[in-house]
């Protein structure tokens, strides 16, 4: 094993810390105090996926045996124990595994009203509003809960409402009409994280919009480039959402989105050239990464600097 | 200096607990701005690789040249070290060598690979390449036409032996780090090899990985190691699933079995440690970087799928369930 205890033993020996700073270092270089939480919490994420999993396959191999009814009930019957799991602990010690738990009730309910509404056509043509409707039960519960867990299982719902895919034939596919949907799903998830900041003061969920706002942007960007009419607008856009994410990034020390910036800045970039000027791609693919590796450079180290 | 000394690497580990230690000369960088500048180093890389497809032995020749010539200078001159460019560089450099090896289509070329990556996970002190260098063996116990058995065996005592080796004090984190991923990925390595022999007997691939399992939470538990939690859960898991063979029970049983189990035994442990304040304990952790990660992560894997489209006709079409879209696009 490796251990600096030795080390802060002679920094608290020599006065640089008190022996009230060192005694919790030392116990945790020589691992008399350990924390699992990051370990547990992978537990339980690993013991969801494999519930929904499972239930994923019971519905789609035993529909005949079962029943749809017998089916929809039964997963109704375990979202519900699910959410009265998370409403009885509520009002007790907060456990870490609670949260998870209240995960597994949001994708088990999500599975379900899908079931229901893909057995029963209770929607008919607006069969797809049972997306915008689990979109904001789980929205009500992520912030009931204050779970940002839910919360993307909400603004995934949302995006799915929208019509958003992850898959690679989105890329290579429709790509305009997907890019559009995606726009429009990254400026709804803007505008629902400029309302959270404003109303809710204490423990926002900015960071979590900010993180899909911007990759829903800079992928809906590179999916439009990828029409081959569109190319030149799509990656000026990218370019463009770059520009913002690098400002807002230094301006916020937030080191992602400088890196998203740098890196969708130059793929952009890159294709724009290779398209309009193919001769020059390989020496200019080369050119851009270094300027971007060096760019990233100057600033993280700029960001250092402040933050020191 | 090659690489950072041994009281660089443990000063750098005080500055991580807030301590005051003296400043490293060379260029670290969390993880993921690593990722970044690996991504764009291997951007930058790619259009190099023109040569080697002009003339395969000597344009490959001269790309690791260039790129290894770089990566050597940015160390030396630069400090980089834990960048992710000059781990983009060496690992390209390797690369571009074994394009422009010989092939002769010998299972030892494992071998070579393997001491190739070897040599650059040495080079960057990287305990993700030196795992990666040690999977080697496995895989040509694989290809040497081992038995399953036999390979998850070669797995499972690399996984020991690394395990053991938290045992001794190092003065280098990187090297605990080496072990501690060798000994979470030998158990996968020898298992994914076993799945690919013929006639695996499944029953004693599970004994075999419920014992390495037993050995080696013992000594997590012995020696607090965490990294050695993880490769034991991982051994356990390893077990269940071969053993899941041996079970006539629909898979989807076997899933939703294994999540309530995994469940209870997640829940079982939060309230055992909940109230501990010594040993093993469930504080939670402030590491922001990871956290970042974590919800970049979560942003990446709950892009949902779009819905199916729905059928207009009457009567169920079975096949293919689908739990996209937050779990919802009814995708059956």
């Amino acid at each position: 094993m490796f251990s600096v205890a030795r080390e802060i033993e002679s920094l608290r020996d020599s006065g640089v810390i008190t022996a009230e700073a060192a005694a919790p270092l030392i116990s945790r270089e020589k691992r008399d105090i350990v924390t699992v939480y990051a370990e547990l919490r992978f537990l339980t994420w690993a013991a969801v996926m494999l519930i929904v999993t499972g239930v994923g396959v019971l519905v789609k191999n035993h529909l005949d045996e079962i029943g749809p009814l017998a089916i929809a009930v039964a997963i109704a019957l375990g979202a519900a124990g699910c959410y009265t799991w998370a409403i009885y602990k509520r009002e007790r010690t907060a456990s870490l595994v609670d949260d998870y738990i209240l995960l597994l009730a949001a994708l088990l309910l999500s599975a379900d009203v899908g079931y229901i509404e893909h057995t029963w056509h209770l929607l008919g043509a607006n069969w797809k509003e049972h997306l915008l409707i689990l979109a904001v039960i789980h929205g009500v519960t992520a912030y009931a809960f204050g779970s940002r867990l839910v919360l993307s299982v909400s603004i995934a719902s949302l995006a799915a409402y929208l019509g958003v895919q992850r898959s690679l034939d989105t890329i290579w596919g429709s790509s305009r009409d997907t890019a559009l949907r995606g726009f429009v799903c990254a400026a709804i998830v803007m505008a629902w994280r400029l309302i959270d900041a404003k109303y809710k003061k204490k423990g926002t969920f900015s960071p979590v919009f900010d993180h899909y706002a911007a990759n829903l942007a800079f992928w809906s960007s590179l999916i439009l480039s990828a029409d081959s009419d569109l190319r030149l607008l799509g990656c000026a856009i990218a370019i463009a959402l770059a520009a913002a994410s690098a400002i807002y990034g230094v301006k916020t020390h937030s080191e992602m989105f400088v890196i998203y910036a740098c890196v969708y800045g130059v793929i952009a970039l890159d294709i724009a050239v290779v398209n309009l000027v193919p001769q020059l791609a390989a020496l200019f693919i080369m050119m851009s990464s270094v300027v971007a590796v060096v760019s990233l450079f100057l600033i993280h180290a700029h960001m250092r600097k402040e933050e020191a | 200096m090659i690489w950072p000394s041994v009281a660089d690497e443990r000063a750098v580990a005080l500055k991580k607990l807030g301590l005051p230690a003296e400043t490293s000369v060379w260029k670290r960088y969390r993880l993921h701005v690593q990722i970044a500048f690996f991504i764009l180093t291997l951007i930058g890389i790619s259009a190099f690789s023109v040569f080697s497809f002009v003339n395969r032995t000597a344009g490959s020749l001269i790309n690791a040249v260039i790129v290894l010539v770089l990566a050597e200078v940015l160390i030396a001159m630069n400090r980089f070290f834990e960048t992710g460019v000059e781990t983009a560089l060496w690992l390209a450099g390797v690369v571009y060598i074994l394009l422009a090896l010989p092939h002769t289509g010998s299972k030892e070329g494992i071998l070579v690979v393997g001491a190739l990556v070897a040599i650059a996970g040495a080079r960057l002190l990287n305990p993700v390449i030196g795992g990666l260098a040690a999977m080697s063996i496995v895989i040509y116990a694989a290809v040497k036409n081992a038995t399953p058995l036999q390979c998850a065996l070669v797995g499972i005592v690399i996984a020991l032996v690394a395990a053991a080796a938290q045992l001794i004090e190092w003065q280098r984190q990187s090297v605990e780090r080496l072990f501690q991923t060798i000994a979470i990925l030998a158990p996968l390595a020898g298992v994914i090899a076993a799945q690919f022999g013929s006639s695996i007997d499944h029953q004693m691939v599970a004994i075999v990985y419920i014992i390495a399992a037993a050995i080696i939470l013992a000594l997590g538990v012995a020696t607090r190691a965490r990294a050695l939690l993880l490769s034991g859960a991982l051994n356990a898991a390893i077990a269940a699933y071969e053993a899941s063979y041996l079970s006539d029970a629909p898979l989807e049983a076997k899933l939703i079995v294994a999540g309530v189990v995994v469940l209870a035994i997640a829940i079982i442990l939060s309230r055992t440690l909940r109230n501990k304040t010594a040993g093993f304990v469930t504080t939670e952790s402030s590491l922001t970087g990871y956290d970042e990660l974590m919800q970049i992560a979560g942003a990446i894997h709950t892009s949902p799928d779009a819905p199916a489209e729905q059928p207009t006709g009457g009567g169920f079409q079975g096949g293919g369930g689908s739990f996209g879209g937050g779990g919802a696009s009814a995708g059956y």
